[in-house]
Order: structure tokens, then sequence, then C-alpha cells
């Protein structure tokens, strides 16, 4: 095989391909497919951004409002429900200054809905449990989450790969059956360049497209700075192009293995359909139900029988909690608490439920890893879930991008609360409104993006050089192909 | 005639080794799939009456307390699965499974198993329903699709018809031997699981909806069945016909359910978070009518007494005060949450309507309604735990209004008062109003299977060889 004469293969199948209607066809469906996904995709992510601003407006605006009532009331006197009073560090602390912490897009969001539909981009925060702010989240009809979003993942991930086998369908069957193939290797440089030479232009024809979008998607999507800046833009914007590449090269991997295969075109086009359903559609969800099998998922039903429990027992003895906790802290007992506080005891009657629900919440939460590590193995037996994954994860709407969030909810949870709780059991009247903790977000470090990256996308690869090899081994015994074709 | 021509489509099926093994496969699939949701479907049942006793436990057993506190205390509605979760989850996943009922307000619901599944989205979810809406018809297109196209290439076509046999029985012999074998590989499971559901005590309610799901599976599967020889009688390839129909499998079962669900939020948006509790907030904020009614009330009372002031009724006027907050409140929450779950439900009559473009659609949604695992008997479920949330408070307030609080006395009740609050006993929605909501489903069905029909029989008249 020389240079020269690849580029003449290349060239002449350009022009094959010009004139090809299927070609036009294909790569026509695939543009439409991708601006419609790319347009839902950023109409969705100023949607997003708009709703992030107005939470937050909404936040400011509330604890300004709390302030200059507080003020107004401590200045002009007047009589307000305990239970709305902002000069109430539990009032504020709970209802009137609950924080909503926003998880901002990345400037690939456009891309991929990801985990995004189930796990919201925001959260709230206030004195409430934390089992209780988790459980909040953004209205969606749960026919939206069960049927998934038309974005540019899906297109990539279900339909690209279906227009590629397409247009690979016939290759080399159309020769073979034509009795062109021993008259068409001998002109060439070797059977396994001349395949090359009819499955590259035809995988070029899509991926160019697919890649041009992902290049549009951050340039057009200017509302978001989640990322951290050009730098982890442009390292997603790469991992998510060597994942698109990494993918359909397996899938024309794939297609030049069976192309080598003595198969007839229609044999040749239902094994290429078929290894379509099986890795797009069969593996995804049969390994959903092995993992369903294997480790099923917790219940909440169960565990919010068992928050009940542990409420009903820490109320029964809310005076003998605070009366410990005061034991504990005698730098709180000061004349102002009250063992009949009820913000005090309702504190410390919550503080006591979590402690009691801590095993619980470790078990659920040890079964839900247990669970997640499972499903991350699974997700090594299909190229379409290695992919669905690593184009979630580069464009920032993944699992792991929302757990290093949640992380710093947590955190902020935690420091919301030792800001607060100190002032609640005090008693004393609230008026630090303007010393809230504030809550600013920070990006997930490329460090912790590299490796999961490189794994999925290796892994991708690994099935691409596995059908490549495949085929390979095929083309050198060249005389049996074509003896059988 | 056509027995011959039914028994050699059949022996020849029989003879095919890929047929043969993908049926094997997709029985595999089946037996593995409904083993799983079966299993989900019997911890979460059991879970569910676990947690729904022990919520009745707890109310019965609290302290003496002041009603109202009794009513903020509250009660978790926690939602079954539906009656044949098993054969279709449907949206159970997604769809939150607790309601906590308390003194004013009508909360939403809370969790959706699928935020704990850890498992990757966007992909089809293996369900027996989704087998025979999904995976079934890819089994049918690959046998249908080199039936009578498979017969033009070969040229026995060209045979069959010089030896005088009519077009329209060829077809009609192919159609019954596809139709043979769907009956032969889902009538056993479907009497098993109906022999099951008996032994299991099943009601007749039940019984009607999975014999309801029989017709709606036949409907559907015969309506595709129909589709493929429709399109292999118009194919000069099998390879074409084969291509065509994967291809309308997948706009219809992947593609297209997801480009319709956009249209249908465009069609009938519903409200973002922000915007529903902001919408809640500032209904409830909005209490002068409240106020009105409340001065009404302390008038008529004081009148009725012949007393001049609140504190010598002989009734708890706070109660007045609760219950008319209450009054006030579940307006707003009527208006904002009917709001919302009307548009859901509009969304979701629109995807039965564009069930001609992808009856997947239209038997999917038919399918979970059957199975009680949709948004239907979601609402109803959310509508029943809200009236009984609305008995305990009418119920608290009552007993309130019944103790006035004199010489500073605070009224506590005890467990006969929390014994007149029943268990929240859930009923799912009966197979009639399922049928009402799914009227436009069943006629997206009915006319997947008459149309290809008639194309059918149309093209079968001018078959050519």
């Amino acid at each position: 095989m020389t240079a020269p004469w690849n580029r003449t293969v290349l060239l002449g199948e350009w022009r094959l391909l010009w004139r090809d209607p299927a070609a036009w066809v294909a790569l026509v469906l695939l543009c439409l497919a991708l601006l419609g996904a790319l347009a839902q995709g950023l109409a969705r992510e100023q949607a997003l951004a708009a709703s992030l601003a107005q939470w937050a407006d909404t936040d400011e605006a509330h604890m300004e409002a709390a302030a200059d009532l507080a003020q107004r009331l401590e200045r002009d006197g007047g009589e307000i429900s305990n239970f709305r009073d902002p000069r109430n560090a539990d009032v504020v602390g709970r209802r009137l200054g609950v924080q909503h912490l926003a998880l901002p897009s990345t400037r690939l969001g456009a891309l991929a809905v990801g985990q995004s539909d189930l796990h919201p981009a925001w959260h709230p925060v206030s004195l409430e449990s934390r089992d209780r702010l988790l459980a909040e989240g953004e209205l969606t009809h749960p026919r939206r989450l069960a049927l998934g979003r038309f974005d540019v993942s899906f297109v990539v991930v279900f339909i690209a790969p279906l227009l590629l086998l397409g247009l690979l369908a016939s290759v080399p069957a159309r020769e073979r059956e034509a009795g062109m193939l021993p008259w068409v290797v001998m002109q060439s440089g070797g059977f396994g360049s001349w395949l090359m030479g009819r499955v590259l232009p035809r995988l070029l024809l899509l991926l160019i497209p697919v890649l041009i979008v992902g290049t549009l998607a951050p340039l057009l999507q200017m509302s978001s700075d989640g990322t951290g800046g050009e730098g982890q833009t442009l390292a997603r914007g790469l991992l998510w192009s060597a994942q698109v590449t990494g993918y359909l090269l397996f899938w024309a991997a794939l297609a030049l293995w069976v192309g080598t295969l003595p198969l007839d075109g229609a044999r040749s086009a239902l094994a290429l359909a078929f290894a379509w359903l099986l890795f797009v559609v069969l593996i995804p969800s049969v390994s959903q139900v092995a993992l369903d099998l294997a480790h099923p998922q917790p219940s909440r039903m169960a565990y919010v029988d068992a928050m009940r429990s542990a409420t009903d027992l820490a109320r029964a003895e809310g005076s003998d909690t605070l009366a410990r906790y005061l034991e504990d802290h005698p730098e709180l007992a000061g004349e102002t608490v009250n063992l009949e506080d009820f913000f005090a005891q309702r504190l410390l009657v919550q503080q006591r439920v979590e402690a009691e629900l801590e095993p619980l919440s470790a078990a659920f939460e040890g079964q839900r890893a247990a669970r997640a590590r499972q499903a991350a193995w699974m997700r090594l037996t299909s190229p379409a879930l290695l992919t669905m994954d690593a184009l979630a994860d580069a464009a920032g709407t993944g699992e792991a991008r929302h757990r290093h969030f949640m992380a710093q909810v947590h955190g902020f949870h935690a420091e919301w609360r030792s800001f607060f709780h100190p002032r609640v059991l005090s008693g004393e009247q609230f008026f630090d409104h303007d010393q809230v903790p504030g809550f600013v977000y920070e990006p997930e470090p490329l460090r912790q993006l590299w490796p999961r990256s490189a794994l999925l996308l290796g892994s991708t690869g690994g099935f691409a050089l596995l059908f490549a090899w495949l085929a390979l081994r095929r083309c050198r015994s060249l005389p049996k192909v074509i003896g059988q074709g | 005639m056509i027995g011959r021509l039914v028994h050699k489509e059949l022996t020849e099926l029989r003879r095919d080794g890929r047929a043969l093994g993908m049926l094997a496969i997709l029985l595999l699939l089946a037996l593995g799939a409904g083993l799983s949701a079966w299993q989900q479907a019997r911890v979460q049942h059991q879970a569910w009456h676990a947690a729904s006793e022990g919520e009745h436990a707890r109310w019965l057993e609290q302290d003496a307390k002041h009603p109202h506190a009794a009513a903020h205390y509250g009660v978790y509605a926690f939602r079954p699965p539906g009656p044949l979760a098993a054969f279709d989850p449907g949206l159970s996943p997604y769809l939150p499974v607790t309601v906590w009922m308390e003194a004013h307000r009508q909360n939403e619901a809370l969790y959706r198993p699928a935020q704990d599944s850890g498992s990757a989205g966007g992909f089809v979810a293996l369900s027996p329903a989704v087998i025979s809406g999904a995976l079934l018809p890819l089994l049918l297109l690959l046998l249908a699709a080199p039936m009578i196209s498979g017969e033009r290439e070969r040229g026995t076509l060209r045979q069959l018809l010089a030896q005088g046999v009519r077009p329209e029985r060829i077809v009609l012999g192919k159609g019954l031997a596809l139709g043979m074998l769907l009956l032969l590989l889902l009538l056993p499971l479907w009497l098993l699981v109906f022999a099951g559901l008996l032994l299991g005590g099943a009601d007749g309610d039940v019984l009607l909806r999975w014999s309801l799901l029989a017709v709606a599976a036949a409907l559907f599967l015969g309506g595709f069945s129909l589709l493929c020889l429709l399109v292999s009688a118009c194919c000069r390839q099998s390879r074409s016909a084969l291509l065509v129909l994967l291809g309308i499998w997948a706009f219809g079962t992947l593609v297209a359910p997801r480009g319709v669900m956009e249209w249908a939020e465009a069609r009938h948006p519903t409200p973002s978070a922000l915007e529903f509790r902001q919408a809640i907030d500032a209904g409830l904020a909005d209490g002068a009518a409240r106020e009105r009614r409340i001065e009404a009330r302390a008038e008529a009372l004081l009148q009725q007494y012949g007393v001049d002031d609140l504190a010598a009724l002989p009734v708890n006027f706070n109660a007045v005060r609760l219950q008319e907050g209450e009054e006030h409140g579940n307006r707003v929450f009527d208006a904002v949450f009917g709001q919302l779950h009307d548009g859901y439900l509009a969304q979701e009559r629109w995807l039965q309507g564009a069930g001609w473009l992808a009856p997947f659609l239209a038997f999917h949604g038919l399918s979970s309604g059957l199975a009680g695992s949709d948004l239907l008997h979601f609402r109803h479920f959310v509508d029943s735990a809200e009236a009984h949330r609305r008995m305990i408070q009418q119920l608290m307030n009552d007993a309130i209004y019944q103790q006035p609080e004199t010489d500073g006395r605070r009224y506590l009740a005890g467990p006969e008062l929390w014994a007149t609050v029943p268990a929240f006993d859930y009923r799912p929605l009966g197979v009639g109003d399922v049928m009402a909501f799914y009227g436009m489903g069943w006629a997206v069905l009915l006319a997947w299977f008459v149309m290809p029909l008639l194309a059918l029989m149309a093209v079968a008249r001018r078959l050519a060889p």
C-alpha cells in the first residue's frame, strides 16, 4: 500500500460519495437532527440560566426584605407572629433566608442533558435536614424523564451509528455480489487499504458535522460560566470530540469487520443492524435488568418510615435533649435559654433525629454507592453506554460533576448551620442578616475529570481497536475472503 | 389452500434457526425483565405496606396534644405500586413515592426512585411491556420483511402466481402464519399470568385490565405485522424491506417519542419549580377574602350566641380561623396544583394523539395506564392524599371548635380523637376512568391496525411477481 494510491482511492471515493444520493440523505438527516438537538439544548440552557438567576435574585430580595423588616420592627415596634419574625434566627435560617445554591452549566451543557434532568441544577439550603432539602427539585413531567431528551448526545449515540452503518452496509458486499472484488483488489495496494479507502470518507462525512456542532455549542452558549475558564471549556470540548470520534471509529471498525465476513449484501446489512441493536438497545437494557437483580434499589419508603420513628423518639424526649445539649455546651446556657423554647427544642430534636438516622442514611448511601459502582462496571459492556456517560461527563451534566457540586452543597449546609445554631439556641434577637454565609461554586478541577474521561475514552477505543484488529486479521487472509465472495 | 400456505410458512419459520434463536433470546429477556420487575414490585409493595401501617400506628399512638399540633405532625401517604406494575413499571421510577400531609399546606410529592438508581439514563428500560412494545416488533420485522419480498427475489412468487394461486391468498396465508406465531408465543404467557392473578386473589378490575392489555397488544402487534407484510409486498428486495422497516421501527420507537415530547411541552407549557412556588406563596399571602370571611363568621357566631366578645363564645373561635385558613389554602392549592397536573395530563393527551406518528407511544401510554403506573394514577393518588389531608384538618379543627379554651387552659386531645382519622387507604382508579382517559390511544391503535390492513388488501390484489 502506498500513500499516492491511498490518495487516489480517497479522492475517488469522495467523488463517488458526492454523487451518491444515500450519502446526501444521511448527511441531511444527521445535520437536521444535530441542529434540532442543538437548538433544543441552547434553549434549555438559556431557560436554566434564567431560572438560576431568578432563584438568586429571589433569595437576595427575601434576605433584604427580612433585614428591612427586622430593622423596622425594632425601630417602630409592631405585632408579628413568632414564626414570621425576621428577628428570630430560626425563622431566618429556616424560611426567610433560604439560599438556592446553583450549579452553573459548562459551556458544553447544550450538548448533553445527562443526569441534569433527574438531579436539579439548584439545591435549597436552610436549617432543615439534609434529607428534606435534597427531596426538593425541579418540576419535570415524569414521561419526559422516562423518554429522555432529544439532545446532541442522543443523536450521536443512537442516530449517527445507524446512518454510518447504512452507508457502510454495502461495503464491500456490492463489489462481492457483482463479482468485482478480485478485480478491485488486484488493482489496489491490498484489500485492507481498499476497504479503508471506502470506509474513511463515509466516516468523515458524518463525523465532521458532529464535530462542528460540538465546536459551535460552546461558542453559542455564552451565558454559562461553570467550567472555571476557557482552559476548561477547551479541555471539555477536546474530550467531547475525542469521545465522539472514538465512538464513530468503533462503528466504522465494526462495519469494516462485518465487511470482511463472507456475507451477501442482505446478510451484511442484517448483521450490522443487529450489532446496532445489540450495543445500543439490548446490552444497555439488559445491564439495567442485571443491575436491578444484583443490587436492588434501596427503598425510600422504608427510609421515610424509619425517619418518622426516629423523629417520634426524639420529640418525645425533646426537653431532655435540650437539657443534655446545654450540659455539653454550658456557654450557651445563658439566661436567655428556656427549656420550653420551641425553636431551640425543634433544632435539637432535629439534630437528634439526624443522629438517629445516621446509620440508616449510611446504609442507604452505601447501597446506592454499591449500585453506582456496579453500574460503572456495566458501562464497559457497550460503547454506547460508555459514550453516553462520557459525553455527559465532558458536557458537565454527568453524575460526577453533580456529586462534586453536592459535596459543596453539604459543606455549605454545615457552614449555614454552624452560623445559625448558636444564634437559635441563644434565643437572642437576630440582626446579622448581612453576615449570613454566601455560596460560591468551585468548578470541578480538571485533574478529577481527566482520569474518568481517559477510562471511558480508553474503553471505547478498546472496542474500536478490537474490531479493527479483527478486520485486519480477516484482511490478511485475502485470498480466502475473495474466494468465499 | 390457505391451510397449506400457512403450514408452509410455519414450517419455514420453524426451520429458520435465526428465528428460533431470536425467539429464545426474546423469551429469556422477557423472563429476566419480568423477574426483575416482579421483584421490584414485590419489594415496593412490602415497603409500602410496612410504611403505611407504621404511619397509621404512629398517628394512633400520639401522646395527648392539641389537635392542631397533631395536624402539624401530619401523616405520610405512600404510593402503592400499580396493580400490574410487574408487567409495566411505566413511569413509576420517575414518580415520587410519598406525600407529607400536614396542616396549612399541600406539599409536593417527594422522592423519585430514579434519583437513587445510580444508573445511566437515556436508554430503553427493559420490562415485559417494553419487550412487547419495542423488541417483539423487531423480531416481527426480521421475520416478516423477507416473507413476500424474499419470494419475489427467489422467483417463487412468480411460480405461485403462475400456478393460479390468488395473490390475496398468498398474503393472507403469510399474515395468518405470522398471527399464529404471535399467538403461540404470547397466549401461553398471557394465560400463565392470568392464572397467577386469579390464584393470587386479583379482583375483577385487575383481570379486566390484564385482558384489555392483551387487546391493546394484539392491536399494536397485529398492526405492526400487517405493516411489515405491506412493506415486504411493496419492496423488490428483502434487504430493502428490512432497512425500511428498521428505519420505521427506530423512528417510531426511539426518535419520535423524544421529539413528540418536546413538542407536547412546547404546546402545553407547565410552570417551573420557582414559578410554581411563587404562585402558591402569592396565593396564600393574598388573605383579604379570608379575613372578610372570618369577620363574617365572627359576627354570625356573636349574634347566634348573643354575646359581644369572641372569648365569651361557647365554642373555640380559633378553630374557625384555622379552618378558614385551610379553605383559603385549599382554593390556592386547587388552582396551582390543578394547573400543573392539568398541564401534564394535556401533554399526555397530546402524546396519545401523536401516536399516529409513533404508535409505540400510544401502546406505551395505554399499557402504563392499564398497569396503573402512569401519570393519571399518580394524579389520582395525589388528589386522594390531598382529600385525606383536608379530612384530617377538618376533623382536628372540628374538635378544637367544640372545646372553648377558658381560664387559660389549653385543650389536649387523646387517642379517642386520633382514632377518628381512618388510615389512608388508597384505591387505584377504576378501569372505566382509565379507558375514558385513553380514548385517543385506543383510536390510534385501532387505526394502526385497520390502515395497514386496508393498504395490504389493496396491494395484495395487485401483487407483482
